[in-house]
């Protein structure tokens, strides 16, 4: 069984008494460990493909296992715990507590689980270090360039070790070069196992993943794939 | 815990200024809510007294239009008529001194004692009315305070001094029936006023045996008592309203001075309530309005904490706790404000001479905040109802 299997997936939005189809009949596979970035016209659908994916989002029908596990029956509680513990997310915006510190952003999602308070502050320098911010822990997530509070996002998102990470065009609001750099980051992350799906308009980004899939007017796909080696 | 105290103070954190007018606009609405409770009990303080003293008896308030009033054998022959349950009248013993202040001694029927609400007797008499050869009595006013034991107080009276027993006090001000009233139209604000500096006695042979012989005078108190019957033949009662004819005295039943009060009371309130009942209801409302956009400036954060695995549930928490932390602290403010402050202008705005701080007041203010805490559940959910966070965050973006 594959790492994430959705199988004739609709969404709808209600727009006054019509309803719009964002997303047709959408069957996808994806593999543990592999790096699959999603492509296509803005309102194409990307980000809501995403955000189902995500759990934070739900669907109208279709199918939905992630790790072996239906997401559709899920549970709000549980579809919390697996946002938590399985799945990281990076957004274009960062969805940083910017009145906080770097530390805090870094850790809270140890907030969320039972990870006792002794333990957080040490994962949450863990994270900050292996994206290169540690030493800007304790200044303010506002007082940061676009290209660290990315990082911060980063760190965020891994600290509870998640088998998934999620990011809505993660360099959108960054220049080229700091872009590449996070590009850097998210591939290492990829090498050591972390399954990720990245949605981008961006071809220099959509060229570091190994696989692409492509969402026209809600309709899935798929775009020639690329070897790791094309990649790098 | 630490954990969930640090998730709340991240709420407050850059929104400290928003968090304070929170908390004023709320402490301002308690206030208001505890002014306008408190002028409306201060204002129905006189039926309800009345109404309690009647006990729901037929009864009669009979007026005297002479100097001297009824005499002693008017009294006996009324008491020994069998419709007559209760008389109730006070006579008045003199005045005694106390560290330079006047205080005035009255001998009083122990039954209405008991029954008033705002009595605050840490005990009550003895049979006799006295203890070890000292007149017992209840300080009204704050001349002197027995803090919970009972204590011999000596007054001075004349050359020489009087020992009494205090064995309670009275929070001032202190409603007695005043029966000093001698007119036609009669209200429970006629009949029942404040008094201060009195110490009351209780009504015995022992007392006034007592009394006489340290050289009192025992003097009717106001030209007026109050009846109270037995439930008997009409033609009982109405040989008490011959016997009071026959002695040019004037009588009004009690449910007619009821109703004359309670219509005194009704148009004094619609005279002096419309605005305070307006400013509540508008500071309710504005309550209201700050917490749901208090609430919605921080809709960002709860998306954040949504992402990071917090759940609805958890999120409602959060909201609900940060409103309820705003809406208790000012409710602890206002009940500081209103314990200090009893009895004085608060802030050269408002009389509190008559907000009656008990608990009952308290109890409003915790209902409010209560009250406070369900609106910020209401709010959260009309702004957290939508099925997925990906639909609030669209919302939060338009």
């Amino acid at each position: 069984m594959s790492f994430i299997d959705i199988k004739n997936l609709n969404k709808y939005y209600s727009e006054g008494r019509n309803s719009f189809r964002a997303l047709k009949d959408i069957d996808l596979q994806i593999e543990k460990g592999e790096l699959l970035s999603v492509e296509g016209r803005s309102g194409a659908g990307k980000s809501t493909l995403l955000n189902i994916i995500g759990c934070i989002d739900s669907f109208d029908s279709g199918e939905y296992m992630l790790d072996g596990e239906n997401i559709g029956r899920m549970s709000e509680s549980k579809l919390a715990s697996v946002r938590n513990s399985k799945i990281g997310y990076v957004f274009q915006d960062f969805c940083l507590v910017n009145h906080q510190s770097v530390l805090f952003n870094a850790m809270l999602p140890l907030f969320f689980n039972k990870t006792p308070y002794s333990a957080m502050k040490k994962l949450g320098m863990q994270a900050l270090d292996k994206v290169g911010i540690a030493d800007q822990a304790h200044k303010k997530a506002n007082q940061l360039s676009g290209g660290q509070r990315q990082r911060v996002a980063v760190a965020r998102a891994i600290v509870n070790s998640p088998s998934l990470i999620l990011a809505d065009e993660p360099t959108g609001a960054l220049d080229s070069a700091t872009s590449a750099q996070i590009m850097e980051l998210l591939t290492s992350l990829n090498r050591e196992g972390t399954t990720m799906i990245i949605v981008t308009h961006d071809k220099a980004v959509s060229d570091y993943c190994t696989r692409h899939i492509e969402i026209k007017d809600g309709v899935l796909s798929c775009l020639p794939q690329k070897s790791k080696d094309d990649a790098f | 815990m630490r954990k969930y105290f640090l998730i709340l103070r991240s709420f407050y954190k850059n929104i400290i200024i928003s968090a304070a007018f929170l908390l004023m606009i709320t402490a301002i609405a308690e206030l208001l809510l505890a002014y306008l409770a408190g002028t409306y009990r201060y204002y129905t303080r006189t039926d309800r007294l009345f109404e309690g003293m009647m006990h729901g008896n037929d009864a009669v308030c009979v007026s005297c239009f002479s100097l001297d009033g009824p005499d002693e054998a008017f009294y006996d022959t009324l008491d020994g008529m069998s419709a007559v349950k209760e008389i109730y009248r006070y006579e008045f013993c003199g005045n005694v001194t106390y560290n330079g202040r006047t205080v005035q001694l009255l001998l009083a029927n122990a039954e209405m004692l008991r029954d008033y609400e705002l009595l605050e007797c840490d005990s009550f008499y003895s049979e006799s009315g006295t203890e070890n050869g000292l007149l017992q009595g209840i300080a009204v006013g704050d001349f002197t305070e027995t803090k919970g034991e009972a204590r011999d107080v000596s007054f001075g009276y004349g050359d020489g001094t009087v020992t009494v027993r205090i064995i309670g006090s009275i929070a001032s001000p202190y409603y007695i029936p005043d029966l000093d009233v001698a007119a036609t139209g009669l209200t429970s604000y006629d009949l029942i006023a404040p008094c201060g500096d009195t110490v009351i006695i209780k009504d015995s042979r022992e007392v006034r045996e007592l009394l006489g012989g340290s050289g009192f005078r025992i003097s009717p108190k106001g030209l007026s008592f109050m009846i109270l019957f037995n439930d008997c033949a009409e033609s009982e009662t109405q040989a008490v309203y011959d016997l009071l004819e026959e002695n040019d005295l004037y009588y009004t039943d009690a449910d007619t001075v009821a109703a004359d009060s309670r219509k005194v009371t009704s148009d004094t309130l619609d005279r002096i309530m419309p605005l305070p009942v307006y400013l509540t209801l508008l500071s309710a409302i504005l309550t209201f309005c700050f917490s749901i956009l208090f609430l919605h400036s921080k809709m960002d954060l709860i998306l954040t904490f949504y992402l990071c695995g917090c759940s609805k549930k958890r999120g409602y928490a959060i909201m609900i706790s940060s409103l309820g932390a705003v809406g208790a602290l000012a409710t602890v403010m206002s009940i500081m404000i209103l314990s200090a402050d009893n009895g004085k202008t608060l802030m050269d705005l408002f009389n509190t001479e008559h907000f009656a701080s008990d608990h009952t007041l308290y109890v409003l203010l915790i209902c409010y905040w209560l009250f406070l805490l369900f609106l910020s559940a209401f709010a959260s959910l009309l702004i957290y109802r939508r099925r997925s966070c990906a639909a609030v965050r669209r919302k939060v973006e338009l």
